[in-house]
């Protein structure tokens, strides 16, 4: 009996002690790579706020004039945000493009193109659409992949031009067109992926003609490869390839029309070799290009000027990682930028999105995969929505969910858009506020010695441009900072010591000369 | 100049006196190094602490240099038995490269005279990088170049040294002392292979018995 009372106490105390506290949380911590490449936790720089489903999505049927649902999305495959904030979507596996507006209603669905008097519709699997909004018109091209062609059509499906495959100069001739992701610039010249091209990105003319491969990077030659290249014969020459085998992931244009695409398959050896790189070695970081910006001539321009060069995670594999522990590379599938020229990639292998700065500074780590709210199972697509908020599409769920930056990704992200915008006292300040929030935050550290620096406090300007590893302003604290102690003319006293050595030398040196004009050698060596 | 003969003359047996000889020899190389070698104004012993000089130099570059040129050190990581050993390490396989090769060519030098010589050789380093390594703590990028140009000082007139200790030790020429100088590099590349090659045998060798001890006591 007593044995019994004891065994309930007990059990009763167990539940209370055990008895777990409930509280809402992330479905995952942020987190941060710091300036020795250790992922440090951080807090969480976007919140989740809702998921948009097929099912939820409502439209005015034309007949009845009731809402509807539109039914749920299957396999989505690219989502795309319009200047208006509406989001279109490119609902594969039903073969429609659904448009939704700013207050998440559908304003339309496209599945019948209208072309000479026939009828188009996509086949399941269309992979890119672009919306074209220059001069007060709104077109959409749309990749019709596994039609192998791009549809130009208007807002109510009637079709203006059809792409079909270019006479591509350099490749097979059997090789079938698969259109995928692309975008279009101003002047309605067309940068398209295509599925099995791996070289670059095709650059057709608005009329669908073929220009050229764009953006593939130029093979570097090793030492050795370039020995060989000027022992062998110019046929030999000019048959090996000029252009390393790229198939890029995805394309994006940000405000100013530079395109950015992503990679994803990366060298292993070259991203290890880019640790130990200085953020100023740019052509040794753009050799592990998981991102690049692209110039007019096809010139890789990203900077890569942080701590460690935009490849997404650093620590490859991690057994103390959030399960499901995943090894490898980041594998990046989409890019979105805002106008300040901060991009977030989003990575389908950890289900994560990476943002960084236009320096290439990492700000932000989140997401994870996992079935959950706020988490991901295929995500496929990201983009920038109303400013600074973040969509992105899950394959998988056929889901779109929304996040909206936490006080501290408004922080971060305001200071980088101060900075962005020349209000550096803004910037400096608001970086100050973030260190106060994540004092692992190696960005924040410059913009709080920038800060300091300002005020006069060089020693401490000097310390926190250490833990940033910015060696350019470190040496202007320096210089401020033995101004402030012996003067003005540090430089000048320094090197004049020296050269006050070096004279004395050189005379001592001419007395013994002339010694020797006069006596001669005194020893025989 | 007589002053500092003077001095030295009177100190020429004493500890102090060989290592203040340093002065001299950097100055004045050929007949420096002769006078060590034939006249004992060096010692081993005085050789010894200037290698040990030398790896506090090194300690000292690493742990107190500038930010600015020691971007990548964490302050904290600094093994000193790492710095012993790669110092020190090298030191003595130039040594016996040195020997071993001069051997066979000629040479007329002892092990012992080249340690010598060799220790005395690397005395700029020494004098140039201790300050200068705390020195780089006050020094902006305006003057990187100076700090740059000063170790390359050290370099070259430490390699200087070592080739005219070389020559003046084995009374070589000039031609001959840079070939043997090459070969002495070569021949440290070899031992260093060998050495590994070495290690990694006997390691495979030890792995091998031990599995089969495992082998064997997990049978039975």
């Amino acid at each position: 009996m007593l044995k019994r009372i004891a065994v309930t106490a007990f059990a009763l105390l167990m539940c209370i002690i055990l008895a777990a506290p409930a509280f809402a949380a992330a479905p995952m911590q942020s987190y941060y790579y710091n300036a020795g490449g250790l992922a440090v936790s951080a807090p969480m720089p976007y919140s989740f706020v809702k998921e948009i489903t097929g099912e939820d999505l409502m439209m005015k049927n034309p007949e009845t004039g009731e809402m509807e649902s539109i039914g749920n999305f299957k396999n989505p495959g690219e989502l795309v945000v319009g200047k208006d904030n509406s989001i279109y979507v490119v609902d594969s596996g039903n073969a429609r493009i659904v448009v939704i507006n700013e207050d998440l209603v559908v304003t339309k669905i496209l599945s019948e193109f209208y072309y000479k008097g026939e009828t188009l519709t996509l086949n399941t699997g269309a992979q890119g659409l672009y919306v074209y909004e220059y001069d007060g018109k709104k077109e959409l091209y749309i990749s019709d992949t596994d039609n192998n062609r791009i549809i130009h059509c208007d807002m109510d499906g009637n079709v203006k031009n059809i792409y079909t495959k270019p006479d591509w100069i350099g490749v097979n001739d059997d090789q079938a067109f698969y259109p995928a992701r692309l975008v279009v610039d101003r002047a309605g010249r067309m940068y398209l992926l295509g599925r099995t091209v791996n070289r670059g990105v095709i650059k057709m003319g608005a009329d669908g003609s073929f220009d050229s491969f764009y953006g593939a990077p130029p093979v570097v030659y090793s030492f050795a490869e370039k020995i060989w290249r000027a022992l062998s014969t110019d046929a030999m020459r000019q048959a090996s390839i000029q252009y390393v085998p790229t198939e890029y992931s995805s394309i994006s244009m940000d405000s100013r029309g530079f395109i950015y695409v992503t990679q994803s398959d990366l060298n292993r050896k070259e991203f290890y070799g880019t640790f130990y790189t200085t953020p100023d070695a740019s052509s040794a970081r753009s050799q592990v290009a998981a991102v690049r910006k692209l110039s007019l001539a096809g010139a890789d321009i990203l900077v890569r000027g942080g701590i460690f060069p935009p490849v997404g995670e650093i620590t490859i594999l991690d057994i103390n990682a959030y399960s499901p522990i995943a090894a490898g590379f980041s594998l990046f599938t989409d890019i979105s930028i805002t106008d300040y020229d901060v991009y977030t990639v989003l990575d389908r292998n950890r289900g994560r999105l990476f943002t960084y700065d236009a320096e290439g500074n990492l700000l932000f780590i989140f997401g994870n995969v996992a079935s959950q709210d706020g988490a991901f199972m295929f995500p496929v697509a990201v983009s920038y929505y109303k400013g600074d908020q973040l969509i992105v599409l899950d394959q998988q769920y056929g889901s779109i969910q929304v996040f909206s930056p936490t006080d501290y990704g408004a922080t971060v992200l305001g200071a980088v858009k101060a900075y962005h915008d020349g209000e550096y006292e803004l910037s400096e300040e608001l970086w100050e506020k973030v260190l106060d929030l994540n004092s692992n935050m190696t960005v924040a550290y410059t913009g709080a010695g920038k800060s300091k620096f300002r005020a006069g406090d060089y020693t401490g300007a000097m310390a926190d441009f250490k833990v940033s590893q910015n060696t350019i302003y470190y040496s202007k604290a320096l210089s401020e900072y033995m101004k402030q102690l012996i003067g003005n003319s540090f430089s000048y006293i320094f090197l004049g010591a020296l050269a006050l050595a070096l004279v004395m030398w050189i005379l001592r040196m001419s007395k013994r000369f002339r010694a020797f004009l006069k006596d001669g050698v005194k020893k025989v060596m | 100049m007589a002053k500092i003969a003077a001095y030295s003359y009177a100190h020429r047996n004493t500890l102090k006196g060989q290592l203040l000889f340093v002065f001299h020899l950097i100055f004045h190389p050929f007949d420096g190094f002769w006078d060590l070698k034939h006249e004992h104004r060096g010692s081993r012993k005085a050789a010894t602490i200037l290698i040990g000089l030398l790896v506090v130099n090194s300690i000292i570059k690493t742990q107190f240099t500038g930010y600015l040129y020691n971007p990548y050190y964490d302050g904290i990581s600094l093994n000193i038995f790492n710095e012993f050993a790669t110092t020190v390490g090298t030191f003595l396989l130039w040594c016996i490269a040195n020997w071993s090769l001069t051997t066979l060519m000629d040479g007329e030098g002892s092990l012992g005279d080249i340690y010598v010589a060799s220790a005395y050789a690397m005395a700029p380093t020494v004098i140039i990088g201790i300050p200068l390594a705390f020195l780089s703590n006050i020094m902006p990028n305006e003057l990187a170049d100076v700090y740059m140009l000063l170790n390359s000082v050290a370099v070259i007139w430490s390699g200087g040294l070592m080739l005219a200790g070389t020559m003046v030790v084995h009374q070589y020429t000039m031609t001959r002392t840079v070939l043997t100088a090459i070969l002495i590099v070569v021949a440290m590349a070899v031992m260093v292979f060998l050495g590994l090659l070495f290690f990694n045998l006997i390691s495979q060798l030890v792995g091998f018995v031990i599995s089969v001890y495992w082998e064997i006591a997990l049978r039975y």
